[in-house]
């Protein structure tokens, strides 16, 4: 199922992208390192909607943004699921 | 003016035929900035040393090469001092020629100290190389006007050979840095491969849903796709055993 953001997903889409501070060339390398399968290329164009992609791949590409945005911000307060039992 | 004789075409030919031998034939940057120095000094009669300055990534800078302790004195001063010929060489990235020392003005520190330590004249050649300056090559003498437009002339063919090298050193520091990301990328990518193919058997899944199921267990936790792939091996792993 092919798809391309338009609007104001497209925007926020981008707003991300831009937060990470990423060149294409390092967001490519992340993207396929998730197992993303589509070149550099047809990423760069899908980012300047000019081709749609499998929406898979399109998630891979948001999750290697949104990982990166996780590696920028600052730590978070755990809860207490997270903390060990108490005795 | 230096009685330094003219080099034939002849010597010219052997000197870069042998510099090019052993840019292709050594390992390390440093025996060919060493080759370098040694040809300079060799071939600009009346030096009393030779040497290379290289500007570091953190900008700071030091001597890659030097034919004679005196070269790394007077290095080291201008490097302590923050002025001399090979500091203008490099950030100015113009040839710097210094007939004679003693009436020099631009760095009084270190020409009266150079002068104290016998040397007279200097010749200071940038190593450029598409915009970028690397450093200089540059030769010193005890003897006023030690250097000509000649001398300048055969330095820079100096300079640009070392120029190519550490463009060259530059280009392939570069590629085997990206080599290594692209090595952990393909580690990361089969780890999460083989997570996919653990979760299509584990949960019947098809590879595209299996994918979002990982893609999902690390949004709900906040950890990495890798990581969650790493669990998902692991306790295959910790199953069959």
């Amino acid at each position: 199922m092919p798809y391309l953001p338009d609007g104001e997903y497209r925007q926020r889409f981008h707003a991300a992208l831009r937060a990470t501070r990423l060149d294409m060339e390092e967001l490519w390398l992340r993207y396929f390192a998730l197992g993303g399968e589509v070149g550099r290329v047809e990423i760069e164009a899908y980012l300047n909607g000019l081709l749609p992609l499998p929406s898979l791949q399109h998630d891979l590409l948001a999750h290697a943004i949104n990982e990166r945005l996780d590696e920028l911000a600052p730590p978070r307060a755990p809860y207490a699921s997270e903390l060990p039992p108490l005795e | 003016m230096a009685a330094s004789q003219d080099p034939t075409p002849e010597t010219w030919a052997a000197v870069f035929a042998h510099m090019s031998g052993g840019v292709l034939s050594e390992q390390t940057v440093s025996t060919v900035l060493e080759l370098i120095t040694s040809l300079a000094k060799d071939t600009l009669p009346g030096s009393v040393g030779a040497g290379v300055t290289l500007v570091d990534e953190d900008g700071s800078h030091r001597t890659a090469a030097a034919t004679d302790p005196i070269v790394e004195r007077l290095d080291a001063l201008q490097y302590e001092l923050g002025e001399g010929p090979c500091l203008t060489a490099t950030h100015e990235a113009v040839p710097v020629r210094v007939d004679d020392l003693s009436g020099e003005r631009r760095w009084p520190r270190w020409s009266a100290a150079a002068a104290q330590d016998g040397t007279s004249s200097v010749l200071s050649v940038p190593i450029v190389h598409a915009g970028r300056s690397f450093g200089a090559v540059k030769v010193y003498s005890p003897r006023t006007h030690g250097y000509t437009d000649q001398s300048e002339e055969i330095l820079e063919r100096f300079a640009a050979q070392a120029s190519i090298l550490l463009a060259n050193m530059h280009t392939l520091a570069a590629a085997e840095e990206l080599n290594e990301k692209l090595l952990q990328a393909l580690r990361d990518r089969d780890l999460i491969a083989t997570g996919k193919g653990i979760v299509m058997l584990r949960e019947n899944l098809d590879a595209d849903a299996a994918m979002r199921r990982l893609l999902e267990m690390s949004a709900q936790r906040r950890i990495t796709v890798r990581e969650v792939a790493a669990e998902v091996v692991a306790s295959i792993h910790i199953e069959s055993v």
